[in-house]
């Protein structure tokens, strides 16, 4: 119940939050970020307004722009379009993560160590495709997933929230206790979803936190069990539902 | 501009808390689901009601002999008993060719025995009175119903309602639920009737069919025939038969004996009741009341028996059944029949029945064949081996008037043995299917 509440105010606090950020938001290369009113932009400056004054920037030290409102006659439209195409590089980006996946168990609050390394190239904003990898624990098993990612930037300019989504297959080996128990465990297909965060530094290595949801699924053979009155064999197909969270690097 | 940075950074971070938090809200429906498979053969009993099964008595033409149980001669005549179905009729008045000439089918037939004109039978629960005197037309004269109260088909008793289990129908059965995995799948599996096995195996119903029921020959009776009186034994107790009138059979009050019963031998107004720990001695002075004399007690093991003069002659041998791991021939005197001792061991390889007549002592050893002793020295039968028929796996043995009549795994083989030095094979019965 009162996690709910928490919940509601911290969300209606976000909000409040991102909307006041009306100001033009002018992103520097050397990742800093000016909060002012774009007065003027031709080939060789801008002029940022704030309200403690005006500020000259050179054009060739702007990553981009984003514009609130309506933009003024002494901004040069062809420039601003020039700057925000240019601001979007399609590279290759590498995601190294570790954190838990939480669930299972009793109550659904077990939590074990998981841990991604993702490689993805950015083709465009809200689509940049890659493969990922990884290793997770659950509570009797161990997978290693290899997964198609996909990912789109969200507000992102430096720093920024994006969404990603995977899909694949998960190899499975059951822990040493639970070996002696099942006769044979089978992987299967693999599921991901979630958002996340990306904190730009001013060094080439960003920091990324995770968090998502994560289906498995798996199968089972038990060895055959004796009763007085025969054998039988069971097959168990198991889903293991988790939330991930994670933090890490990109670079 | 500073200000203004600073700002948006924490704008940033609270999002990013905010959706932390919401995520984590819904931990709770984060969990596991399970959908489980048990797979399993399930063999469910079919039932024939008594009332036909106790129709159903009848002769029918002679056909070939699929499994042999307990043999019994007289009169020239072999009464072979095909566990479970009933009993084929040999003319073995030429032993060198014998001829299946009938079939009398008796439903849950194990035992046999004959007594005159009458042959007796069990019929599962029952005890049937069967007229022989028109081999090709025997029919039924007397019947006690519900005798054999034990009798049982892998745990199922007759049922007054529904009959007797005499079959097993096999039906693959695939359970299939949901669990939150938490479930233990070693939880034992319950079903209200029948039995279930594992898919791969090889359900042996006419094993499943009164599987406590050696029903092997000669030694290996559990019926004997003396005076007006039948003796049956199943696993615990003895029961005294008055027979003398065939349609009118009258049971005595059982007597209890221990558990492991297997085979029982007549000889001078005794009883030599053999069990898995040993062998037991009624007096049947007053034949409708036997009366405990003496016991032997050796390790558990199977322990056919027969008696001649003062000694009783047991083989003990080991398999599933028997529980025991003891293969040989014990010579025992009864000669003080309260307290009989024992004499001889002679190793064995895993013995059966046996025989014995006059001085020759035939010993069917398992899959080691038939061994034929010179037994007129009780201390010199293990050295005194006069004949070995090596590659014929052999259960049991009737020896009579110079013919050895013995039953095999692969069907009846007899032997003139009227010189003992070179004993003379004379004729081999085929039968198709028979197990130990």
């Amino acid at each position: 119940m009162w996690s709910k509440i928490l919940l509601v105010i911290l969300t209606t606090m976000a909000v409040t939050a991102h909307a006041q950020a009306d100001k033009d938001r002018v992103y520097l290369k050397n990742k800093s970020l000016i909060l002012g009113k774009l007065v003027s932009l031709d080939r060789d400056s801008a002029l940022v307004r704030f309200n403690s004054g005006d500020h000259w920037f050179e054009t060739g030290d702007i990553h981009s722009i984003n514009i609130k409102g309506n933009t003024g006659a002494e901004v040069d439209r062809g420039v601003l379009d020039s700057l925000n195409t240019a601001g979007f590089k399609k590279k290759f980006d590498m995601m190294l993560q570790c954190g838990v996946m939480a669930g299972g168990g009793i109550n659904n609050r077990d939590v074990y160590p998981a841990m991604s390394l993702t490689l993805v190239y950015r083709f465009k904003k809200l689509l940049q495709l890659g493969l990922a990898t990884g290793y997770e624990q659950y509570d009797d098993y161990r997978n290693m997933p290899v997964y198609l990612y996909y990912k789109g930037d969200l507000f992102r300019h430096f720093s920024g929230a994006y969404y990603y989504a995977g899909a694949g297959y998960s190899k499975m080996w059951g822990k040493p206790h639970i070996e002696q128990e099942v006769d044979n465990i089978k992987g299967g297909p693999v599921l991901k979803a979630g958002v996340g965060f990306i904190f730009a530094s001013k060094s080439k290595v960003d920091f990324v936190t995770t968090v998502g949801w994560s289906r498995q699924h798996m199968e089972m053979e038990y060895p055959l069990y004796h009763t007085w009155g025969g054998e039988w064999k069971t097959e168990v197909s198991r889903t293991m539902d988790r939330l991930e969270f994670k933090i890490g690097i990109c670079f | 501009m500073q200000k203004e940075k600073t700002k948006n950074r924490i704008g940033q971070t609270i999002v990013a808390v905010a959706l932390l938090l919401c995520f984590g809200s819904i931990l709770s429906g984060c969990g596991d689901n399970c959908e489980v498979k048990n797979s399993y053969t399930y063999y469910e009993p079919v039932y024939t009601p008594l009332s036909e099964i106790r129709s159903s008595v009848s002769t029918l033409p002679a056909h070939d002999l699929e499994q042999t149980g307990k043999i019994y001669f007289k009169d020239g005549y072999l009464f072979i008993n095909e566990p479970n179905e009933g009993v084929h009729v040999i003319d073995n008045h030429d032993p060198a060719n014998p001829e299946n000439i009938a079939f009398i089918n008796i439903p849950g037939s194990f035992d046999i025995a004959v007594r005159g004109n009458i042959l007796f039978s069990d019929s599962y629960i029952d005890l049937v009175a069967i007229d022989i005197s028109d081999i090709q037309n025997a029919r039924e004269v007397g019947r006690i119903e519900n005798l054999f109260p034990g009798y049982n088909s892998y745990g199922f008793y007759a049922d007054t309602e529904m009959g007797i289990v005499t079959d097993w129908e096999a039906v693959d059965k695939i359970e299939e639920y949901e669990s939150d995995c938490n479930a233990n799948y070693n939880w034992g599996m319950f079903y209200e009737r029948g039995i279930a096995v594992d898919q791969l195996a090889n359900f042996d119903v006419s094993a499943a069919l009164a599987p406590t029921n050696p029903g092997m020959a000669g030694s290996m009776a559990r019926f004997a025939v003396v005076g007006d009186y039948l003796y049956a034994v199943d696993q615990s107790d003895l029961y005294p038969v008055n027979v003398s009138n065939s349609s009118d059979l009258e049971a005595e009050e059982k007597v209890v004996i221990n558990w492991g019963i297997e085979t029982i031998f007549p000889n001078n107004n005794h009883l030599f009741i053999g069990a898995q720990n040993g062998m037991y001695i009624m007096d049947i002075s007053n034949p409708a009341q036997p009366a405990w004399v003496s016991s032997y007690e050796h390790v558990t093991s199977c322990d056919p028996v027969v008696v001649d003069g003062d000694y009783a002659y047991v083989t003990l041998r080991s398999g599933t059944e028997c529980q025991g791991f003891t293969n040989q021939l014990e010579v025992i005197d009864i000669s003080n029949i309260s307290s009989p001792e024992l004499l001889y061991t002679y190793n064995m390889h895993n013995p059966h029945g046996l025989g014995k007549d006059g001085d020759v002592l035939f010993i069917c050893d398992g899959d080691d064949g038939l061994k034929v002793f010179d037994a007129s020295d009780i201390g010199e039968i293990g050295n005194r081996l006069v004949a070995h028929y090596k590659d014929i796996k052999t259960f049991d043995i009737i020896p009579f008037n110079n013919i050895a009549m013995m039953i095999g795994e692969d069907g009846l083989y007899q032997y003139d043995y009227s010189d003992i030095n070179h004993i003379v094979f004379l004729s081999h019965l085929q039968v198709s299917g028979n197990v130990e």
